[in-house]
């Protein structure tokens, strides 16, 4: 990981070096009139060369857990290894979600038309 | 009248006997009184004198040895005798000290007995001729005789013996020290400088010489050299072995032989690790000593006795006498000399190295070697417990210190344990030594910590010195991982009958040391890792720790690479068994999917920015921002802060966050704004400066682009954090010489400004300040996600409230123990009630909220 670190910043070094010859010349610009910089209120410049930040996803859902297999949304049905785009969820047409892999055990072991688990309307994929 | 005439002819007859037998014994030389004695000594015995006349001939005898004989020979080291300490070292450097003097004494003096022997003999002639002539009274007369000579060497030993001076039988040592050591140099340069540098051509050498020196006499001048050496040690032995000094002269030569073979042993064994000894040793023991032995025997003429000797051996050991080079089937006496030399060699060399075993664990790998000596001493003695005790106090001493870092501790473990593993590999004493260590470790808090960094690093959680001792446990990973694959070649129906049969076949009986209280069974594998992680406890505390620490690695990654994390984890999931490293797995694979999402919502982004024209006001580009999306169901919990990000910033996050919602709909994107790495280059009038940091630095300094100083409440609340927080994050930037804090009129609101760089800044150092780089190191970092201990801590919390409670809690100690382990007895399944069970088991925390309680 360091030395991942470390070429990169040395990457940007040599950029630097392109732009500390500017600001060398910017400050042979502002040496000529020191007036400039006090009026200013600051010297400094920040420049982003990169900003690697962390996130969090989660599916939108009302609830916290499938109703189905009882595990988290954002975790994943007992048969998946990995949730998010392995495990997506699904909604019904009644605005309930599960797992997709859950609801569809379920609606394939139904004989008859099968109805939503948990309000037991028909089932109906909303599309 | 009869018997006058008689006591007449005794007395005459007697006193002529007295007269022939001074004759005799003053005659130096001369035995011509011999012959003339046998009458006389036949009417003495006819008279049944013989008893008598024998107790005379003998006490005179006595009296002539004494005067004469014993009191020169003594004389001959008086000098050393009488003087101190210090004088006879003196002696003792000369150069042919004891052996000039103790040639010419034992000559002396065996010239004399033997002279004197022969007076005996003389009388022993003349009795005998009258006991053949007379063969009725012959049992009498003929125990005169044969008793004679024995009385006499009785008498010569006990004479010898009563006057002996005290420092006679250090006299013989220093002699056959001397000797043996002159012996030894001379055999160490026979062949070649240093024969013990190259063993094998020593090996042939030595042979070579036992051949010549057997078949050819002399032909070599070093050869017939030490020939002489041991003729002349032989000859003095065999004056000794005359004067009935048969058992202090063995006494000396083989405390000599043995003094020699320690200091031989010590110089060979030294302080040296690296090289294996036992072997010159061994040969040494044949070179020197066991030739020195083979041929005084073969002098003295008491090896003769081949044939019956080495057969009636019983002994296990003397399996293999036919190990002598040159000396064909050995006596014996040889080979029980050869036996006795080598356990003691093996003894000393095994004490030796027990006594420095510390410091030949603690550069294992390469002192191997002298642990294989070890080995093959321990074999031999048995003396296994010697090592035990006496490692188990060095480590007390030297390991198991205040002093000593975990990591140490945990390398010399390992070392121990692979140490030891060669010496006993059924592990009993593994299990003696280690428990120690194991307990030890059990009290570190950090003890877990460095086991995960050692199994993942490979530094050994020390970027200097121990790193190669640390990439052990990854090899042993790496090992295990092996191991699995080449089980998977063979047949599996097979496998474990063959196995179960070899196991039996190979089974043998613990040492008599073992413990029988643990099961034998458990012992017969040594695996390092099973080991370590026993002192843990559990597999999942360090499954846990693990995670944590790869949770804190990943977080703080710039970039997505973590080929070397992924092929870790998979030696992990060999080891420690695919389902409890699931969620580790699923980071890592979070990952992966972020650097794909990644740069699929860049791309999209920047085809948008290209069409668009908001490029102007956004000062940042979209290339500069990546992020790590993470599935926080199954990371540990992460230490989520407020962070008002500087507005630029905001704009950039929430298009990603946008775009991920486009492209993953329905999923959304929750950023952890106070996770991450920065890189921002700061560029003032005449230097720039780079520097990788925590978003909350880059949002500190952002700030100051706009206004040069800010106090440090106004900065809070405009970055969103608390004041404290802020301040110590702030002292970052401080310590890098950008800000600089002045206290203002309020004293705890000190107020931050730009270092000028053209007036405050030392103008000297502005081109090393150019080519300087800024990390933020690890102790400055600050940990983003939750260490095991914090999380315990905020479970802690939950319980603390019940403490905290109003009005406060006003029982003792022992009366809240005895009101929770009621609860206890009633636990039903609520956490809480749990958890009390856990606490009163420890005891502990309890002691810990107390302060709570009497508040």
């Amino acid at each position: 990981m360091h030395a991942g670190r470390e070429e990169i910043v040395e990457a940007a070094v040599g950029q630097r070096s392109l732009t500390s010859s500017s600001t060398s010349a910017a400050l042979v610009h502002g040496a000529n009139c020191p007036a400039l910089s006090t009026a200013s209120g600051t010297k400094m410049k920040v420049k982003i060369l990169q900003w690697h930040g962390v996130a969090s996803w989660t599916w939108d859902a009302q609830d916290e857990t499938c109703g189905i297999c009882r595990m988290a949304f954002d975790g994943c049905c007992p048969d998946c290894k990995f949730p998010g785009d392995d495990c997506p969820l699904i909604w019904g047409s009644c605005n309930h979600a599960f797992h997709l892999h859950c609801i569809l055990k379920w609606v394939n072991s139904q004989t008859s038309t099968p109805l939503c688990p948990m309000c037991r309307r028909e089932w109906q994929f909303k599309g | 009248m009869q018997l006058v005439d008689d006591a007449d002819g005794a007395l005459d007859s007697w006193a002529r006997f007295c007269d022939l037998s001074d004759e005799l014994f003053g005659g130096a030389g001369d035995l011509s009184a011999g012959p003339r004695l046998a009458p006389v000594v036949a009417d003495l015995c006819a008279r049944g004198l013989a008893e008598l006349l024998r107790d005379q001939f003998i006490r005179s005898l006595e009296g002539i040895f004494r005067s004469n004989a014993v009191k020169k020979f003594w004389q001959q080291f008086h000098p050393y005798c009488n003087s101190s300490a210090v004088e006879r070292i003196k002696f003792c450097v000369q150069e042919n000290w004891p052996e000039d003097i103790l040639s010419k004494a034992l000559e002396d003096i065996c010239l004399e007995k033997n002279y004197q022997e022969k007076c005996v003999l003389a009388l022993v002639h003349s009795l005998q001729s009258y006991e053949d002539r007379s063969p009725h009274r012959k049992s009498k007369a003929l125990d005169c005789s044969s008793s004679l000579m024995p009385r006499y060497q009785l008498m010569v030993s006990s004479v010898l013996l009563t006057t002996l001076p005290l420092s006679f039988p250090e006299i013989l040592n220093v002699y056959f020290k001397k000797k043996l050591e002159e012996l030894n140099i001379m055999m160490a340069g026979l062949d070649g400088s240093d024969p013990f540098d190259n063993h094998d051509l020593f090996e042939r050498n030595s042979t070579s010489a036992w051949h010549s020196e057997m078949d050819i006499d002399g032909q070599e001048p070093g050869i017939s050299e030490s020939r002489n050496l041991v003729k002349n040690i032989g000859k003095v032995v065999r004056d000794l072995r005359y004067l009935g000094f048969t058992s202090m002269t063995e006494d000396s030569y083989s405390s000599a032989i043995i003094w020699l073979l320690k200091s031989k042993v010590h110089e060979l064994a030294g302080d040296d690790y690296r090289i294996p000894v036992l072997g010159c040793v061994k040969k040494w023991i044949q070179a020197v000593p066991l030739k020195f032995l083979h041929a005084q025997l073969t002098y003295l003429g008491d090896s003769l006795d081949n044939e019956s000797g080495s057969s009636g051996l019983k002994s296990p050991l003397a399996s293999r006498p036919s190990s002598f080079p040159g000396i064909g089937v050995p006596s014996e006496a040889l080979v029980r000399w050869h036996m006795r030399l080598e356990y003691f060699a093996y003894e000393t060399l095994q004490d030796l190295r027990i006594g420095k075993l510390f410091e030949i664990i603690v550069d294992y790998p390469e002192s191997s070697p002298a642990i294989e000596d070890l080995k093959q001493c321990l074999e031999y003695t048995g003396q296994h417990s010697k090592l035990v005790d006496s490692f188990i106090s060095s480590l007390r001493y030297r390991l198991l210190t205040a002093g000593a870092s975990t990591n140490d501790i945990l390398h010399q473990y390992v070392s121990t344990i692979k140490a030891l593993r060669t010496i006993d590999p059924t592990g009993v004493f593994l299990e003696a030594v280690g428990e120690p260590i194991r307990d030890y470790l059990r009290g570190r808090k950090d003890t877990i910590k460095c086991i995960v960094t050692m199994l993942t690093d490979g530094s050994g959680g020390n970027a200097n010195g121990t790193g190669n001792a640390g990439d052990n446990l990854l090899e042993e990973l790496n090992r295990d991982a092996e191991n699995q694959e080449n089980v998977d070649y063979d047949d599996h129906t097979n496998i474990d009958e063959k196995q179960a049969w070899l196991n039996a076949e190979s089974w043998e009986p613990d040492p008599v040391e073992a413990d029988p209280l643990k099961g034998s069974r458990n012992r017969r594998k040594i695996d390092i890792l099973g080991l370590i992680v026993s002192i843990i406890g559990s597999k999942d505390q360090l499954v846990n720790e693990y995670r944590v620490m790869l949770a804190e690695k990943l977080l703080n990654k710039s970039d997505f690479d973590i080929d070397s994390d992924i092929r870790t984890l998979e030696l992990l999931k060999i080891h420690f068994g695919e389902s409890s490293m699931q969620k580790c797995e699923i980071m890592l694979n979070d990952l992966i999917d972020s650097k794909r999402t990644n740069s699929n919502i860049k791309t999209s982004l920047s085809k948008t920015s290209q069409t668009g024209t908001v490029q102007e006001e956004t000062e940042l580009s979209h290339e500069v921002l990546d992020a790590t999306i993470i599935s926080s169901n199954f990371w540990p919990p992460i230490q989520t802060e407020d962070l008002t990000v500087p507005a630029s910033v905001d704009q950039l996050l929430s298009d990603y966050a946008k775009r991920f919602h486009q492209i993953k709909t329905p999923r959304k994107l929750l950023w952890k704004k106070n996770l991450g790495t920065v890189k921002l280059e700061l560029q003032f009038e005449d230097r720039s400066m780079q520097f990788t940091v925590a978003p909350v630095h880059a949002a500190i300094i952002m700030q100051f682009q706009e206004k040069p100083s800010w106090t440090s409440k106004t900065l809070a609340t405009a970055i969103g954090v608390p004041v404290d927080s802020l301040n110590r994050k702030i002292s970052f930037w401080t310590s890098k010489g950008v800000l600089t804090e002045s206290v203002g009129p309020d004293a705890d609101d000190p107020t931050f400004t730009v270092v000028d760089s053209t007036s405050d800044f030392n103008k000297n150092s502005t081109v090393n300040q150019l080519s300087e780089r800024f990390q933020i190191t690890e102790e400055e970092g600050e940990s983003s996600i939750a260490s095991v201990e914090e999380q315990l801590r905020k479970e802690m919390t939950v319980y603390e409230m019940f403490c905290i409670a109003e009005p406060s809690y006003d029982k003792s100690l022992q009366q809240l123990q005895s009101f929770l382990s009621g609860l206890v007895r009633k636990a039903g399944d609520e956490g809480w009630i749990i958890l009390a069970k856990e606490e009163l088991k420890n005891g502990g925390p309890i002691l810990r909220h107390s302060p709570h309680c009497v508040q």
